[in-house]
């Protein structure tokens, strides 16, 4: 084969990543990020566009800010095959995801779960709910509510019985 | 800079997979939180798991996350101090998600997941039928739940002192015997308190001996109805030579020994037919020498795992005074190669003398 050398010549332009295609993402906020398909496939969406011919402009992610689009950017690069020599260093750099410490860290991780559930990415998916779950299972009913935004439709009745029911739960 | 933006709205099917993650304990709290979480985590439901116990430890094991190589396994925490007893504990019944456990101070219905327990020293005298070493010697146990009453209900049978079988029944709500039962001459051993009564379909069954006329004995099944409170006979499947037992496996009562040729053999209950010995139907037969190393060991079915395999483990019989012995490898059956792949990571220094099988559920034990 012979397609080196004549390649080398002429082909310095357009696609410095040799022959694979650059994704254009535009965030809600007006960010424009360029991502390898290779990379950007690993959201079912995004693949699935690809699939159907219609990721030939500009993708528009909408309900997700630049910001997020960055961190999730940075999580395809991290998960992309052969980009992190082993598991273990990997599995590191996820356990970053595992604590929420304050306020701006769980509005990270709330708004990574909804651009994972948006652009449909198993991985980010998984791992933002398990940091979830592990910042929420110590926490108390009425933090619970709080942290969800959810409001009780118990009375206090039931609500008295329900927690002698399950006593043991509510201890230390 | 901070952002103080009002959280978005998160999908409900986000929230339950957050939620499925969490432990029993947290779930147990969390059912307050309002109606819709209490309905959803009223009725989560998993895949069964097996507890391995030993005389002073618990430990979950989920066999379906678990490889070839690595068992996974957690301890668990059992609620309440154990003395000094030569017992430690013993878990005699397992019915939704809820093991009954007996332990030097009486006993305890325990919902190994969430932690729930509640003690029932009140339901009987712990200290009556003690024997020597502390232990209930010579009771057989069973515990289930009686769907129509919504009650559970312990067995206990004992025998009396012109040798027939006494059996009490316990409700957990009314907190007192509800009856007292004979059972007759003809049903007559019934193996020790290491098996207790398997729990299916609002009966629970022992595995006994019975006389047939003055002259034969044959094996069979106690089987004792919860709801309306009979007990009736099914004699066994004539296939077994020695080591038989029951257990539950894929949701229905089995039994399984060895036969003549010395294969491992297993058979099913048909659902709904209780009457005569008709209703057995041959599950499989593991045609493999007996074990190696001491001549006693022997395989004990444990579950089927969710692509049908047979999870197995071993026993041996040691004294006169339990047919199970210590338990420390676990196969998986290999029906096409006729093979047992062994799965290997247990703690080797747990010494595992019972395995059962239970379904995490948030059953909470005070609501009885």
């Amino acid at each position: 084969m012979s397609t080196a050398a004549t390649a080398d010549a002429s082909s310095s332009g357009d696609t410095t990543e040799g022959s694979v295609r650059l994704l254009t993402l535009q965030s809600e906020d007006g960010e424009v990020f360029e991502v390898k398909e290779t990379i950007a496939t690993q959201s079912v969406t995004i693949k699935g566009m690809v699939d159907d011919d219609c990721a030939t402009s500009t993708i528009p992610v909408c309900n997700v800010t630049g910001r997020t689009l960055a961190m999730v950017i940075e999580w395809w690069n991290k998960h992309e095959i052969g980009a992190v020599s082993n598991e273990k260093e990997l599995k590191e750099w996820e356990s970053q995801f595992d604590t929420i410490d304050d306020k701006s860290d769980r509005d990270d991780v709330y708004d990574l779960l909804m651009a994972a559930n948006y652009l449909n990415i198993p991985t980010l998916l998984d791992c933002c709910t398990s940091a979830v779950a592990e910042a929420i299972k110590g926490k108390s009913t009425d933090e619970m509510r709080e942290f969800f935004d959810i409001k009780s439709d118990f009375d206090e009745k039931e609500e008295d019985a329900l927690r002698k029911e399950n006593q043991w739960a509510f201890e230390n | 800079m901070k952002r103080t933006k009002q959280l978005p709205h998160v999908p409900d099917h986000i929230i339950l997979e957050i939620l499925r993650s969490l432990p029993g304990k947290s779930l147990a709290r969390f059912k307050c939180v309002c109606k819709s979480w209490h309905s959803f985590l009223s009725q989560l439901k998993y895949d069964h798991k097996v507890i391995l116990c030993s005389s002073s430890s618990f430990r979950s094991v989920d066999f379906e996350a678990s490889s070839r190589n690595i068992i996974k396994d957690v301890r668990l925490d059992f609620p309440l101090e154990v003395g000094g007893g030569v017992c430690g504990y013993t878990v005699i019944g397992s019915c939704n998600g809820l093991l009954l456990v007996i332990y030097d101070e009486g006993l305890v219905i325990w919902n190994p997941w969430t932690g729930g327990h509640k003690a029932l020293s009140s339901l009987f005298d712990p200290l009556e039928n003690f024997d020597d070493f502390g232990c209930y010697f010579d009771d057989r146990f069973g515990f289930g739940y009686d769907h129509s009453t919504d009650d559970y209900k312990i067995v206990r049978i004992s025998r009396s002192d012109d040798n027939k079988y006494q059996v009490e029944i316990y409700s957990l709500k009314t907190k007192s015997c509800q009856k007292r039962i004979t059972l007759p001459w003809q049903i007559g051993y019934i193996k020790r308190r290491r098996q207790p009564g398997n729990f299916i379909n609002g009966a629970l069954y022992w595995p006994i001996r019975y006389a047939v006329g003055f002259e034969s004995i044959s094996l069979a099944v106690l089987r004792f109805d919860l709801s309306n409170q009979e007990f009736n006979v099914i004699l066994s499947p004539k296939e077994f030579q020695r080591r038989e037992q029951l257990g539950v496996l894929g949701g229905r009562l089995c039994m399984f020994g060895y036969n003549r040729e010395n294969h491992m053999c297993m058979w099913a209950m048909e659902d709904n037919v209780e009457n005569q010995n008709q209703n057995w139907i041959k599950l499989l037969s593991i045609p493999l020498p007996p074990l190696e190393e001491t001549e006693g060991r022997f395989l004990i079915p444990v579950c089927f795992m969710n692509n049908g395999e047979l999870l197995l483990t071993t026993g041996q019989r040691k004294s006169y005074i339990e047919l199970i012995g210590d338990i420390q490898e676990f196969f998986i059956y290999d029906a096409e190669e006729k093979t047992l792949k062994e799965m290997r990571g247990i703690n080797e220094f747990f010494t595992v003398y019972k395995t059962i099988t239970y379904t995490q559920t948030l059953v909470s034990p005070l609501m009885y």
